[in-house]
């Protein structure tokens, strides 16, 4: 039996399909609004919902997200009016799972409600019950729950996983979860930073060498692969992963088997493979910058982590949580913060997520001082900024205006200059804003800044920066 | 990019260290800490992010006392200078600290010092982007 509801002003077609429901063995409810509808839905789990698009509050389209993000999650049949094509490739391009038009055939109705109700099946039947521990990783919004979801079923399984999302997202979190909620969790968990290992070191790395065989050689070196046996590896930003390496890592990932450099015989590893990346590998791909055999093994299982705009509701839970555990880490009262506070946080874009939420509440708690609240103005400015702008725009915030990088001139300048010059003139900003803020009081800036006495002065000198007199 | 030191001992192992991270960043940038407690209390303190953590360890007893600030170490990348290549034992204890890389006491260290410059390059390009925006005029 299914729990369906019907959302239709037309109280025939309501009695129409709810006594052809109950017919079926399915407990059917109905409303005539929107409102109601999404009433119903947020207050019983339905297996299923046919939903009226021209409705007297609005279009039944709209509601459909909500509808599908419902605690039941239901399946959506949209009811279009007769002929309208648009209509239902709206439905269909909106979430729903199939559409039906007024004055159908009642066989032609209960189709789609049956192949609903299997596919449901099928998909609970799938999802892990298993529960996860997640501990590290907060937020219960739908997009996390998918999410978590996609965990419980990596961490079920021994295939291996990508996981995507942009830079802050959380990636390596959900590599150490999927490690540690997995049969392999008693195991090593070895890291593999793709993007901060020179291409000359990785081969050895990975492979491991045995004496002798490069000039320094003296002892024989197990590679990381090795040292993730019966464990989990991890490709940290594995986009970066040397292309000349690749094929050689293809290699392993098929026969779990590989000879260190300069060794005389293969070695063994039966170890899981995890990997992460902020890049569109398969724009890497058609710039052949990474192998399309090596993608397709990697993305057995993937996990799409969503930027923080994209999870709004979990910002509170996050801050709050984040909050919690800095005032213990720096051994100081638990701070609340002013409602206003967590209204510019919601007002900003986070580009760098969560990441950049966390790094900004440690900042915010460094300007609040003894302070036991964190208001608006202790936030860092450009956010602030940010966050006035969109408001006078009505547009969410993006960071304020950035520095801009220094013009680059008739004659290239090598990149490791140019990334100096780059650096020094972001330094000067933050020192100028560092001694505004703390107005010159050395101790305050560097606990702020996380600098040494030392440190910060050094600084203040080559920027010739002054303190400023109160 | 602040970058952490800790080393138990200021013998030449260290000093070699500090040579290498002195190349890459002026010394304002360096925090040496010389005691696990010592490691812990900066640590429980704001870092400029990204961080690193570049650890010595001598002996599993060490390497034990520093498991214990593994919570700390979260947002941290951990490069580990560990006694003895060949010491297996040790170094997949040392893997629950979740090291970027591992390099050993009896190297001559210029993977250290290769890794860190690209740690450093990679965070000094990540400094201009989105992420460290925030440190800008505003």
């Amino acid at each position: 039996m299914a729990l369906i509801l019907i959302i239709d002003d037309d109280k025939m077609m309501c009695d129409m399909l709810t006594a052809k429901f109950s017919s079926m063995g399915h407990q059917t409810d109905y409303c005539h609004t929107l409102a109601d509808g999404l009433a119903l839905a947020g207050n019983t789990q339905y297996d299923l919902v046919f939903l009226d698009v021209g409705m007297p509050d609005g279009s039944g389209l709209d509601v459909l997200p909500e509808l599908r993000n419902a605690p039941g999650q239901p399946e959506v049949i949209i009811i279009t009016g007769l002929g309208d094509p648009e209509g239902a490739e709206m439905a269909i391009r909106s979430g729903a799972w199939d559409y039906i038009e007024k004055g159908s055939s009642l066989k032609q109705i209960t189709l789609p409600l049956t192949r609903a109700l299997q596919y449901r099946q099928e998909k609970m039947a799938n999802r892990p019950m298993m529960a996860i521990k997640r501990e590290a990783i907060i937020g219960n919004s739908p997009a996390m729950q998918a999410c978590f979801n996609r965990l419980a079923q990596a961490a079920a399984s021994d295939a291996n996983v990508l996981i995507m999302g942009e830079t802050g997202t959380g990636k390596e979190l959900f590599a150490r979860a999927v490690h540690e909620n997995s049969s392999r969790a008693g195991q090593s968990y070895v890291v593999v930073d793709c993007a901060a290992l020179p291409e000359s070191l990785v081969e050895n790395l990975l492979f491991g060498h045995a004496p002798g065989a490069f000039t320094g050689a003296e002892h024989s070196q197990e590679g990381l692969i090795r040292q993730a046996h019966r464990g989990t590896l991890f490709l940290d930003e594995v986009g970066e992963l040397p292309l000349t390496l690749q094929k050689a890592f293809l290699r392993v990932l098929q026969e779990h088997r590989f000879r260190p450099l300069g060794g005389g015989r293969e070695v063994e590893s039966d170890f899981r493979l995890v990997a992460a990346t902020n890049r569109d590998l398969d724009q890497l791909v058609a710039q052949g910058r990474f192998r399309q055999d090596l993608l397709f093994r990697l993305r057995s299982l993937t996990i799409e982590l969503p930027p923080l705009r994209e999870r709004m509701e979990d910002l509170k839970e996050l801050v709050i949580s984040h909050i919690a555990t800095l005032c213990e880490r720096y051994r100081i009262e638990n701070k609340g913060f002013h409602p206003e506070f967590l209204e510019a946080l919601a007002n900003y874009h986070w580009p760098g997520n969560v990441r950049e939420l966390f790094n900004t509440l440690e900042r915010a708690i460094s300007a609040a001082g003894n302070s036991p609240t964190l208001f608006r103005k202790d936030l860092p400015n450009s956010v602030r900024i940010a966050v006035t702008r969109s408001q006078l725009s009505g547009h969410a915030a993006t960071p304020a205006a950035a520095p801009q990088p220094p013009p680059l001139g008739s004659v290239m300048p090598e990149i490791r200059t140019y990334l100096k010059a780059i650096n020094d003139q972001m330094e000067r900003g933050y020192l100028q804003e560092l001694m505004l803020r703390t107005k010159g009081d050395i101790k305050q800036a560097c606990q702020m800044s996380g600098l040494s006495r030392t440190g910060l002065y050094d600084r203040l000198k080559k920027h010739n920066i002054a303190r400023p007199t109160s | 990019m602040n970058l952490l030191l800790y080393s138990t001992s200021r013998d030449a192992l260290y000093r070699r260290i500090l040579w290498i991270i002195n190349k890459l960043a002026s010394a304002a940038e360096v925090d040496s800490l010389y005691d696990p407690e010592s490691l812990r209390q900066r640590l429980a303190m704001p870092l400029v992010k990204p961080a690193v953590a570049v650890l010595v360890v001598t002996n599993e007893r060490e390497l034990t006392r520093l498991l214990r600030l593994v919570p700390l170490l979260d947002d941290v990348r951990v490069v580990l200078v560990l006694p003895e290549v060949e010491d297996h034992a040790l170094v997949k204890k040392a893997l629950q600290l979740r090291p970027r890389y591992c390099t050993y006491a009896d190297s001559d260290l210029s993977d250290l010092g290769a890794v860190l410059a690209k740690m450093y390059q990679v965070s000094q390009a990540y400094f201009g982007k989105a992420e460290e925006l925030r440190f800008g005029s505003g």
